[in-house]
C-alpha cells in the first residue's frame, strides 16, 4: 500500500510553486483588499485602467499624474537670463516614458529608415497617389513629383546597369534566340485574349525564322512571384471599386458598342473614356447636381441619337463577307491588326493602360551614303621612318598638327619593345647581349662609333644643304636649336650638379642619353651632344629629342638648385607660412653620429639620452591615477613651437632648452658646434682632455658641477630665444649666413671624435699646466686651448694667463666695434657663445702663434679701455643693436653669457668633465 | 584602458568610455613599434629606430635613450629603477632608468631577425631572453655571466614571460607552448 501511494504521488503533477511552509507561530498574512489592489507604473504612480489590458489609462484628476496635485507644474525659471536657449517643446515632452514603450500611446517602432528601405513602391501609395493625381484640380501634377523627386535607385541596379541591363531584361548571359518572345510584337499583342498560347508562339517561330546568327539577346525577365500576404476579408481578385469608372461612370454606353466584344467593353478604362467626353472632372452623375441650370445634361436622359450608331458597314468587315459581324473573334482579330484595340487581360499591378495611343515613331531615312562609300576603314599609308623620307613624313606631321610631345602620350604603337615590355611587367630577356657591339672591345667599339658619327654628320650636312630651301617646314636644324638652348642654358647648366633628376625615368635608355647630353653639355661640347642621341633614330627624331633634352635640363634647372632643397618632402602644409615643428626634435641629423660613436664605445647615459618635456593627456594621467604634471597646459604631447616654416632653425638642431640640461647636452652643443667647424676642436673638449689630468681636484669638481648646472642653464635659453627671435624676425639674409656656415663646414672625421674621447693625454701634465691649474683654476678653460695650441710648455705662466684674460675679454668686447664684430662673427660662430677662440688657435698652429699674441695684445689694449666703459658700453650697445640689426642680439646675450661664463670659469670647465667620468666608469 | 601599439606610433585608448579614437598618440617613434611596457605611471617603448622611450607621466617627460640596433623587447625591472632592451645586435642591454647609463650587458645568443622577448626573474636576479638558436638564455643580473642556457626547441623561440612572483617560464616556440618550473615545483 505504501509503495502504490509512493507511485500515485509520483503520477500525481503539480502545477506552480508550493507554498512555503508555514513557521511555528507566525501570522497568516492577509490577504490583500480589492481596493488596495493597485496598478503602478515603473515610478511608483497609479495607473486606473480603463478596461483594456493596455493602453488607456488616465493620467489626469484621477490618477494624478507625478505628485497628489496632478501634473507638476514645472518651476518658473526666469528667462530673463537665457532667453536664447529656450526650447521648442514637441510633444514627446509632455508624454511619460511609458508612452512610447511598446505598448504606450505612440510606440517608437525600430524601422527601417528610408535609405535601408526596400526600393519596391508602396504600391498602395503608388495608387493613392495615382488617383489623388486624377482627382486633382490640376490632374497630372503627381507626374511632375516623379519627374523632380529623387531616384531611389539601389546599388544592385545602379550595378547591373552599368553592367548593360536594362530594365525588363532578365539577369544572365546574353542567349541566342528570338527577340520577340521577350517582347511581344505589337501585331502579336492583339490576340484579344482568345489565342491559345501553343499557336501564337507556333506561328511567331515561323514568322521569324530568318534571324541573323550572331545576334544574341538578354535572357528573359523572370517574373516575381507576388508574396504580398493577403491582409483583408475580400474574396480572391476582389479589387476595389475603380475610381476613375465610379466617377465618371460608363453607363450609358455600353448598349452603344456593338462591334466589339463584351471582354474588351470591359476593360475599357478611364483614360479612353476622357477622350472620349471632353467631361469636366469632379463628382458629377445622374444622381448629383441635374438641374435647370445644368449645361451639360446630355447623360441624364441618355438619347439615343442616330449618331451613335454605325450606319455604314465599314471595310471592317471582313473583306472576303464570308461571316460578316458575327464572324468568330479570332478571325475578327487577325483580319484587323490596325485597328485600336483594347487590352484584355488583366492589368499588371502598378501598371496602367496608356491614356493615349503613343504616337507613331517616326522613322528617319538613313542618310544617302556617297556612291564611292566603302563600309570598310581605310587607314592612310604608313611612312616608313628613314632618312630619305623623314621630310616628307615630319611635313606629314606638320600638316597635320599632331606633333608629338611626350612618348608617354604617343600611342600604343609608338611604343618600343623596352617600353611595352615595362609596361606589362615582363623581366627582361636574358638571352645574349642584344647588340653586336657588346662583343666588340673598348677600341672598336669607339672607333665604329667615330665612323659612324662622322658618316652621320656626313649626312646631315647634306641634309642641311637639302633643307635649306624649304626650310620652312624645319624652324630651326638642330645645331641651331642648340646653339639657341645653349644660350639660353648658358652658365646654368655649368653649376646644375649631378642630380636624382630623372626626366625620362620611365625610359632608361633615353635616360641615359640624357644624363650623357647634359653632362657634356656642362662641359660646353658642341657636337658631341649629337653623339649622345640614339644613332637609330631619324635625323627629326633626333632634333625632337634634343630639344627635349633641353629643355629638360633647362627645366631640371630651375627647379633643382634652389628649390629641390627646400622640396625635399611635403611634411607640411602648402598655404601656411608657420608651421608646429616640435620644440625639442631628437636631434637624429647631428648627433645620431655622436651617439652611435657613444653606443659604440658603451657610453650609454647622457650621451645616448634625450630628455623632453612631454605633456600627457589629460585623460590619460586620470587613468593612471596621477597627477597631471602640467595641469594648466593645454599641449599634449611634446610641446610645438610656431615657426617659419623654411627658418633655417627647423633645420638646424637648437640646442636643448628647459628642463635639466644636464652636462652632458651641453657636450652635444659644443659637439654640434665643432661640426660647424670642423678644424676647430672646442676648447671645452681640450679642457676636458685635461681634465682627465686634473683628477686631484675631482672633489672641487663633483662641487663645482652641481654649481654648473644652475649657472649654465641662461646662456642656452637665451640660445634658444634668440633662435627662435631671429628667425621670426630677421631678414633671411642672416639665416642665409648661419646656413653657409653649415654648409661650408663639413663633417669632422671621425678620428677628431676619438681624439676628443680616447686619447689619454696623461702624458702631458707639464707642470706649468698643473701650476696654472692651482693659481688659477678658473681660467683653466681658456688655458686649455692655449695648451692646445702646440704643446708649448715653455711659454710663461703670464703670458699665457694674459692670453687667457685677453680671449675672454674678446668674447666680451667683440660686439661694439663693427671691424671687432666681424672678428666676433668669425670666431664665435652665430649661435654658441662658448668654443670660439679655441678653433682658430688651432687652425693656425704654429704660424699663427705669433700673430695671435699680437692680436691678443691689441686685444688686450683695447680691452682695458673697454671694461672702463663697460657698463655705459652695455646701454650704449642695447640701443646701438636695436638700431642695427637685429641679430646682434644673440651675440649681445652671448657676450653677456661669456661673461657670466668667465665670472664662473671653472664651473664651466667642470662641466666638460662628464664624458670623462663617463668614460672612466 | 589599453595602450596599443601600431605603425610607429602608441595609441592610448580609454577603455571606459567608448571612444573609438585615442586619447593620446604618442608619435614620437620615427619606426615601428616593437614593444610597450607600462608600469604605475610609464610607458616604456621600444621601437624599430634603436630608440627606448619612457614616457613618465608622473614628471611629464620623455627620455629616449639611444640603442642603435632595432629594439626587439623592453622591460622594466621588478624594481622599477631599471630597463631591459634586447636589441637586434644580439644583445640585452641593462639601462639606469633615470640617467640612461649602461648598467649591464648581455650577449651569447642570437637575436638578428625576428622579435624575441627578453625578460627578468620575479627576483631581478637573472635576465632572461629568447633566443633564434632555440635556447634560453639566462643571465646573471650583476655578473653579467651566462647562467643557463635552456634548450626549449629547434627553431626559434618566439615569446618568452616570467612569473611575475614565482619561478615560472612560458616558452613558445614553433606552435608549442611550454611552461617551465623549477625541480622541486609539485603540481598540486
Amino acid at each position: 500500500a505504501v509503495e502504490s501511494s509512493d507511485s500515485e504521488e509520483e503520477d500525481l503533477v503539480s502545477y506552480g510553486s508550493a507554498l512555503q511552509p508555514l513557521q511555528e507561530g507566525e501570522r497568516i498574512k492577509k490577504p490583500v483588499p480589492l481596493q488596495e489592489q493597485t496598478v503602478k507604473d515603473a515610478k511608483g504612480r497609479y495607473q486606473r485602467f480603463h478596461g483594456a489590458f493596455t493602453g488607456g489609462f488616465s493620467a489626469g484628476y484621477f490618477n494624478t499624474v507625478g505628485t497628489k496635485e496632478g501634473w507638476t507644474p514645472s518651476a518658473f525659471v526666469s528667462s530673463r537670463q537665457k532667453r536664447a536657449d529656450r526650447t521648442i517643446l514637441g510633444p514627446e515632452d509632455f508624454m511619460d516614458e511609458e508612452d512610447l514603450s511598446e505598448f504606450g500611446i505612440a510606440p517608437k517602432h525600430i524601422t527601417t529608415t528610408d535609405d535601408f528601405a526596400s526600393k519596391a513602391k508602396d504600391r498602395i501609395k503608388e495608387k493613392a497617389r495615382q488617383i489623388a493625381g486624377v482627382v486633382a484640380p490640376i490632374p497630372g501634377t503627381t507626374a511632375f513629383d516623379d519627374l523632380i523627386g529623387p531616384s531611389k535607385i539601389t546599388v544592385g541596379v545602379e550595378l547591373l546597369r552599368k553592367m548593360g541591363w536594362k530594365e525588363g531584361q532578365g539577369i544572365g548571359p546574353r542567349v541566342k534566340r528570338k527577340p520577340c518572345r521577350q517582347k511581344p510584337d505589337p501585331t502579336v499583342k492583339v490576340y484579344g485574349c482568345a489565342l491559345p498560347p501553343g499557336l501564337s508562339e507556333g506561328s511567331e517561330d515561323e514568322e521569324d525564322e530568318y534571324q541573323p546568327e550572331d545576334v544574341t539577346f538578354a535572357p528573359k525577365d523572370v517574373m516575381p512571384v507576388d508574396l504580398t500576404p493577403k491582409e483583408n476579408v475580400h474574396g480572391l481578385g476582389y479589387k476595389g471599386l475603380d475610381p476613375s469608372q465610379a466617377l465618371f461612370g460608363v453607363s450609358g454606353r455600353e448598349h452603344l458598342n456593338l462591334f466589339t466584344g463584351g471582354s474588351e467593353e470591359t476593360s475599357n478604362l478611364l483614360g479612353d473614356l476622357r477622350h472620349s467626353k471632353g467631361r469636366k472632372l469632379g463628382i458629377t452623375g445622374q444622381a448629383f447636381g441635374v438641374g435647370a441650370l445644368e449645361e451639360e445634361d446630355d447623360d441624364i436622359y441618355a438619347p439615343d441619337t442616330l449618331s451613335k450608331y454605325d450606319t455604314v458597314l465599314k471595310d471592317e468587315e471582313p473583306g472576303d463577307g464570308l461571316y460578316g459581324w458575327t464572324a468568330p473573334k479570332q478571325y475578327k482579330s487577325k483580319k484587323r491588326p490596325e485597328r485600336e484595340f483594347k487590352y484584355v487581360g488583366k492589368i499588371l499591378d502598378g501598371f496602367s493602360l496608356a491614356s493615349k495611343s503613343s504616337a507613331p515613331i517616326k522613322i528617319y531615312p538613313p542618310p544617302s551614303l556617297p556612291r564611292n562609300y566603302r563600309p570598310v576603314h581605310y587607314f592612310p599609308p604608313v611612312i616608313i621612318a628613314g632618312n630619305e623620307n623623314c621630310h616628307l613624313q615630319k611635313a606629314l606631321e606638320e600638316s597635320t598638327g599632331k606633333l608629338e610631345s611626350d612618348p608617354a602620350q604617343q600611342s600604343r604603337h609608338a611604343l618600343n619593345a623596352a617600353q611595352r615590355r615595362e609596361q606589362l611587367g615582363e623581366t627582361e630577356l636574358k638571352g645574349p647581349a642584344p647588340s653586336i657591339l657588346e662583343y666588340l672591345s673598348e677600341k672598336d667599339r669607339e672607333r665604329l662609333k667615330e665612323i659612324k658619327q662622322a658618316s652621320e654628320q656626313q649626312m646631315k650636312a647634306k641634309i642641311v644643304s637639302q633643307q635649306s630651301p624649304n626650310s620652312r617646314f624645319q624652324p630651326a636644324s638642330p645645331e641651331d636649336a642648340a646653339h639657341k638652348w645653349r644660350m639660353l642654358l648658358g652658365a646654368q647648366l655649368a653649376n646644375a650638379g649631378s642630380s636624382d633628376f630623372k626626366p625620362f625615368a620611365k625610359n632608361p635608355e633615353k635616360q641615359k642619353r640624357y644624363e650623357n647630353f647634359v653632362k657634356s653639355l656642362k662641359k660646353g661640347e658642341k657636337d658631341t651632344l649629337e653623339r649622345f642621341l640614339d644613332p637609330n633614330m631619324t635625323e627629326w627624331e633626333r632634333g625632337r629629342e634634343q630639344e627635349e633634352f633641353f629643355r629638360a635640363a633647362m627645366f631640371y634647372r630651375s627647379s633643382n638648385s634652389t628649390l629641390s632643397s627646400r622640396f625635399t618632402r611635403a611634411k607640411y602644409e602648402d598655404d601656411v607660412d608657420k608651421v608646429e615643428v616640435p620644440r625639442d626634435q631628437e636631434a637624429y641629423a647631428n648627433d645620431i653620429d655622436d651617439k652611435e660613436t657613444a653606443v659604440k664605445m658603451k657610453m650609454f647615459g647622457k650621451l645616448t639620452r634625450d630628455k623632453f618635456e612631454w605633456h600627457p593627456d589629460k585623460l590619460l594621467c586620470k587613468r593612471f591615477n596621477i597627477r597631471d604634471p602640467y595641469p594648466d597646459s593645454s599641449v599634449v604631447g611634446l610641446p610645438k613651437v610656431k615657426r617659419d616654416k623654411y627658418s633655417v632653425f627647423n633645420f638646424l638642431t637648437v640646442p636643448e632648452p628647459t628642463t635639466s640640461v644636464t652636462q652632458a647636452t651641453n657636450e652635444k652643443i659644443q659637439e654640434s658646434n665643432s661640426l660647424n667647424k670642423p678644424k676647430k676642436p672646442s676648447r671645452w673638449d681640450v679642457s676636458d682632455k685635461e681634465k682627465e689630468k686634473k683628477d686631484s681636484i675631482s672633489e672641487f669638481i663633483s662641487l663645482a658641477r652641481s654649481k654648473a648646472d644652475v649657472q649654465q642653464q641662461p646662456p642656452v635659453p637665451t640660445a634658444e630665444e634668440c633662435g627662435t627671435g631671429t628667425s621670426e624676425t630677421l631678414p633671411t639674409l642672416i639665416a642665409n649666413e648661419d646656413k653657409n656656415q653649415e654648409e661650408e663646414s663639413g663633417r669632422p672625421p671621425m678620428d677628431l671624435f676619438k681624439a676628443i674621447f680616447v686619447s689619454s693625454s696623461d702624458e702631458k701634465s707639464s707642470s706649468e699646466e698643473e701650476s696654472d691649474e692651482e693659481q688659477q683654476p678658473t681660467t683653466s678653460e681658456r688655458e686649455s686651448e692655449t695648451t692646445k695650441q702646440a704643446d708649448v710648455p715653455d711659454s710663461s705662466s703670464s703670458n699665457v694667463q694674459e692670453s687667457v684674460t685677453a680671449t675672454t675679454d674678446s668674447g666680451i668686447s667683440s660686439l661694439p666695434t663693427s671691424k671687432q664684430e666681424l672678428d666676433a662673427t668669425a670666431e664665435f660662430g652665430p649661435k654658441l657663445p662658448p668654443a670660439f677662440s679655441s678653433g682658430r688657435c688651432c687652425r693656425h698652429l704654429e704660424p699663427s702663434r705669433k700673430e695671435k699674441h699680437r692680436k691678443i695684445r691689441e686685444r688686450h689694449k683695447t680691452k682695458k679701455e673697454r671694461k672702463r666703459k663697460k657698463e655705459k658700453k652695455k646701454k650704449h650697445k642695447k640701443q646701438k643693436n636695436k638700431g642695427k640689426h637685429k641679430n646682434k642680439k644673440p651675440e649681445r646675450d652671448s657676450s653677456s653669457d661669456t661673461t657670466d661664463s668667465s665670472d664662473s670659469l671653472s664651473d664651466m670647465d667642470t662641466t666638460g668633465l662628464s664624458p670623462k667620468e663617463l668614460l672612466r666608469r | 584602458f589599453l595602450p596599443g601599439s601600431i605603425d610607429s606610433t602608441v595609441r592610448c585608448w580609454d577603455c571606459r568610455s567608448r571612444r573609438p579614437d585615442p586619447i593620446q598618440v604618442l608619435d614620437e617613434a620615427k619606426d615601428g613599434i616593437s614593444s610597450v611596457k607600462l608600469s604605475a605611471h610609464e610607458i616604456l617603448t621600444g621601437s624599430v629606430d634603436g630608440r627606448v622611450r619612457r614616457y613618465d607621466l608622473r614628471t611629464g617627460q620623455l627620455c629616449s635613450d639611444y640603442i642603435g640596433s632595432p629594439i626587439t623587447s623592453v622591460c622594466f625591472s621588478k624594481d622599477g629603477q631599471c630597463v631591459l632592451a634586447a636589441s637586434l645586435d644580439s644583445t640585452l642591454r641593462l639601462l639606469d632608468k633615470d640617467t640612461g647609463e649602461l648598467l649591464g650587458e648581455y650577449t651569447g645568443h642570437r637575436s638578428t631577425t625576428y622579435r624575441l622577448d627578453c625578460v627578468l626573474n620575479e627576483q631581478d636576479t637573472h635576465v632572461g631572453c629568447a633566443s633564434e638558436d632555440g635556447h634560453v638564455y639566462f643571465w646573471d643580473l650583476v655578473e653579467g655571466s651566462l647562467a643557463l642556457s635552456l634548450p626549449v626547441g629547434q627553431g626559434v623561440v618566439q615569446s618568452l614571460a616570467f612569473h611575475p612572483r614565482l619561478p615560472c617560464l612560458l616558452v613558445a616556440t614553433q606552435g608549442q607552448v611550454t611552461l617551465w618550473r623549477e625541480d622541486t615545483f609539485q603540481p598540486e
